[in-house]
């Protein structure tokens, strides 16, 4: 095994052992608020077990995911080894040290400040050390595949950069760059707190920054659901990518768009103004270009694959696509969850609808469906994919694999349609426990109670994922045939150079960020007005 | 090629700009008049659409100084302050205590509270005020008004190291382990013990009934107004006689096995009986 492999066989290793301990703690936490469960007599549990929840599932699992992947793409479509492994190495054991260090703070209810950080709850250093150690350590990724991006580039100068490695480059840039929002809180803002350095905190400056992370976060998570669909999907489905041009278009309107649009987060912050929440509410609906461009181009892409394979009429093809395989069943379920989801999304975003369900359990319905269900569940089929091809051990199990996917996308759909619903209703978020006996309440209960038992479903489902792993990887080691990515129908037009690189775009993110953020972040420095003193939760 | 380079770049980047030129336009001229139901002036229109308010600027608005309860503020000073006193030093200052609160810190009187075993930043907490004048008490305020930050941090060490007062064991009210969410009331014991340990909060399982009866009346009447952020006092505003007896019972009377606690069952269906 190449070592660009074995680096991602062991980050999806960690990343799928993590996510089944986290996926344990959400479906306890439904369970325990729900009318199925007396109320907890110590709530601090419920936060440290969402501190846990959310720490992992947003931080640790997606971005060894993303890295994983990123190592898997470079292994495929450099045609030679990967530059850089012993920083990749050092990387993966910064984010593992990181990990250990904020799950050990929270394990011991010194950091039950869920997964935000927003103070002026503020938390043990050894958990924010750990978050850091996780940023910092995939830097190092980003570095790497920036090194291997520029050194292909320098040996291929005319050709087309890959598609699988223009889409994981975006990620790293976007990673880059929005990564920064957080750690600039963390450092100057939380650390000198959480040391005791210093007794207040402006509370107002670090929901900003926070805000410059929390959403291109959300589309670094989401990039390798797209690499799949672009890259993976058609041609397992059996028929080529429809348009590699509008493919790096998507990427790059992600990449610009995805980050300066974060103040959506705080439409209900009453410091920020209302002028740049409508800005930031305008560069938010230009996100959702990319997302139809991408759902058009891989509908078509699926298409011709279709009509390849024989299928004929209005949409009768849809039934002669190969749903037998993961990766063609994961795509059309995420794409439903992603209609669904991003129907919710827009709500969210709306300047004026958003104060219907500020902070309500509608949130948490729609990002659980956006990530936990139309991307984890691409995340799902892109290891069936390619953990036969980092180990050698064909996929032990397909029909086992196809009845997770459809657990998991049943199970999802049952647990936040519920949330959706009781979050119109008015429930709010992040609490331990409700009062089912108030009438206001009760009517809620019935929706909960569905969530819950969803949530059971959700948890045999993410079992059912590290069975079907381990369960290859025991099995009889068999030739696997090589991976093959999707080329677009347009691979012999020219492209214009633009799309091969990313030099004009990431000035552009950044100039964008300057206009979007600038004056948001400004205005701290200026009127001293959020500053308030810390709550130390650990002491 | 290199001219389509630029071309591809500059028409995105001119479109990008267009779409905040005409989102700044929507965003800070039009729709600031539009919500104000006319049209201000423009720099007014700007200031509001940016965040400036009457309010922007000023750290915090000025409160008058009976607005502020309390002068304790817990920052990471206050709580160095409070780890280095020294018990040693206080047991010798807390000799003109004991007539009242015993020399072991449990008094024989109800109308005292005992003080052994509460956490250090309570006893702080309530000696500071007394010495500010934030808690109100003739007697009390008498003793702190001579003492210093060093000598209050000293004496609670001391109470602090003392063992506690024996506690029952008696089936807790609903309010003390989930408290009433349609009346917005906490549970006593997120910040009060054990389920949370809030800073400068005090123990309370052992505490008289009596006086904590005296205190949550207090509370509600307004007479005492020492807690940060009126916690306190819009709690006890909410509180029931009954409740307020069950829970001083509770906390102070579940020692005694003769009186069963009337906590669970009787809070529970008063909440029951005024919901609508």
């Amino acid at each position: 095994m190449n070592n660009a492999n074995r680096l991602a066989l062991t980050h999806w290793g960690v990343a799928f052992a993590a996510f089944a301990a986290a996926v344990i703690l959400g479906a306890w936490q439904m369970f325990v608020r729900s009318p199925l469960h007396p109320w907890l007599s110590d709530a601090e549990l419920y936060y440290r077990s969402v501190t846990a929840h959310g720490t992992t599932l947003g931080y640790v699992f997606p971005t060894l995911i993303v890295m994983g992947l990123g190592y898997a793409v470079c292994a495929t479509t450099l045609d030679r080894p990967l530059r850089g492994s012993g920083w990749a190495w050092a990387g993966f054991w910064l984010l593992i040290a990181g990990t250990l260090s904020a799950s050990v703070s929270v394990a011991l209810g010194r950091a039950s400040v869920l997964y935000t950080f927003y103070p002026p709850l503020t938390g043990s250093v050894f958990y924010y050390l750990g978050v850091v150690l996780v940023v910092v350590g995939s830097w190092f990724w980003i570095g790497v595949m920036l090194a291997n991006y520029w050194h292909w580039k320098h040996t291929h100068p005319q050709e087309r950069v890959p598609l699988a490695l223009f889409g994981v480059m975006t990620a790293a840039l976007l990673w880059g760059w929005t990564s920064l929002g957080a750690a600039l809180e963390i450092l100057f803002l939380i650390l000198p707190v959480a040391f005791g350095w210093k007794a207040t905190v402006d509370a107002g400056l670090a929901r900003m920054l926070f805000s410059w992370t929390l959403h291109a976060i959300v589309y670094f998570w989401l990039l390798p659901a797209y690499i799949a669909f672009y890259t993976l999907t058609p041609k397992i489905a059996g028929g080529p990518l429809y348009s590699d041009r509008m493919a790096r278009v998507s990427l790059i309107m992600i990449l610009v768009f995805a980050m300066p649009i974060g103040i959506h987060h705080l439409f209900a912050d009453p410091q920020v103004g209302s002028g740049f929440k409508f800005l930031h509410a305008v560069f938010t609906g230009m996100v959702v270009v990319p997302t139809l461009l991408t759902v058009f181009t891989l509908v078509a892409s699926l298409e011709i694959a279709a009509r390849l394979r024989g299928g004929r009429g209005l949409l009768r093809w849809v039934a002669a696509l190969p749903w037998k395989r993961p990766m063609v069943l994961a795509t059309g379920l995420s794409l439903l969850m992603l209609a669904l989801g991003g129907a919710g999304g827009i709500i969210n975003m709306s300047y004026a609808l958003n104060a219907s369900i500020h902070n309500t359990q509608f949130v948490t319905g729609h990002f659980h469906l956006i990530y936990g269900g139309a991307v984890v569940i691409m995340y799902f089929a892109l290891a069936y994919e390619f953990w036969p091809r980092l180990t050698g051990y064909p996929l032990r199990s397909p029909s086992l694999a196809r009845a997770q996917l459809w657990l998991w996308f049943v199970g999802m759909l049952v647990v936040t349609i519920p949330w959706h619903v009781v979050g119109l209703m008015g429930q709010p978020r992040r609490m331990a426990y409700y009062d089912w006996s108030d009438p206001q309440s009760a009517a809620q209960a019935p929706w909960v109670v569905a969530s819950a038992l969803g949530g059971g479903l959700l948890l045999i489902s993410a079992g059912l994922v590290l069975i079907i792993l381990v369960r290859s990887a025991r099995g009889a080691r068999a030739q696997v045939e090589p991976l093959d990515y999707a080329l677009g129908m347009d691979r012999n037009v020219p492209l214009p150079r633009a799309l091969n690189s990313f030099g004009v775009w990431v000035v552009l993110m950044v100039a964008l960020t300057v206009v979007n953020y600038g004056y948001p972040i400004a205005q701290h420095f200026f009127f001293k007005n959020t500053a308030v003193p810390a709550d130390l939760v650990a002491r | 090629m290199g001219q389509r380079i630029d071309r591809v770049g500059l028409s995105w980047s001119l479109g990008v700009a267009a779409l905040v030129i005409i989102a700044f336009a929507v965003g800070f001229l039009w729709m600031p008049g539009a919500q104000a139901g006319g049209a201000p002036s423009l720099w007014s229109a700007l200031c509001r659409a940016a965040g400036i308010t009457a309010a922007s600027g000023a750290p915090a608005a000025p409160l008058g100084a009976a607005a502020i309860p309390s002068e304790v503020i817990w920052t990471p000073t206050t709580e160095r302050l409070i780890v280095a006193g020294d018990a040693a030093r206080g047991s010798a200052l807390a000799a003109t205590c004991a007539g009242c609160h015993g020399a072991n810190g449990i008094g024989a009187s109800d109308q005292f509270p005992d003080l052994a075993a509460q956490p250090a930043a309570a006893l702080y907490k309530q000696l500071s005020d007394f010495h500010s004048g934030k808690r109100v008490s003739p007697i009390m305020q008498g003793f702190a008004a001579t003492l210093t930050e060093q000598q209050m941090a000293d004496l609670a060490a001391h109470f602090a190291t003392l063992p506690a007062p024996a506690a029952g064991a008696g089936e807790p009210p609903r309010l003390v382990t989930v408290g009433d969410p349609a009346r917005g009331l906490v549970a006593c014991a997120a910040c009060h013990g054990p389920m949370g340990h809030k800073l400068g909060a005090p123990e309370l399982a052992g505490q008289k009934a009596a006086y904590i009866q005296a205190q949550l009346e207090a509370f509600a009447a307004g007479t005492r107004r020492n807690d940060i952020n009126q916690q306190m006092r819009a709690i006890a505003h909410e509180l029931r006689a009954e409740e307020v007896s069950a829970l001083a019972q509770y906390y102070g009377g579940a020692a005694k096995p003769a009186s069963p606690p009337q906590g669970a069952a009787s809070a529970a269906q008063t909440s029951a009986d005024t919901r609508h």
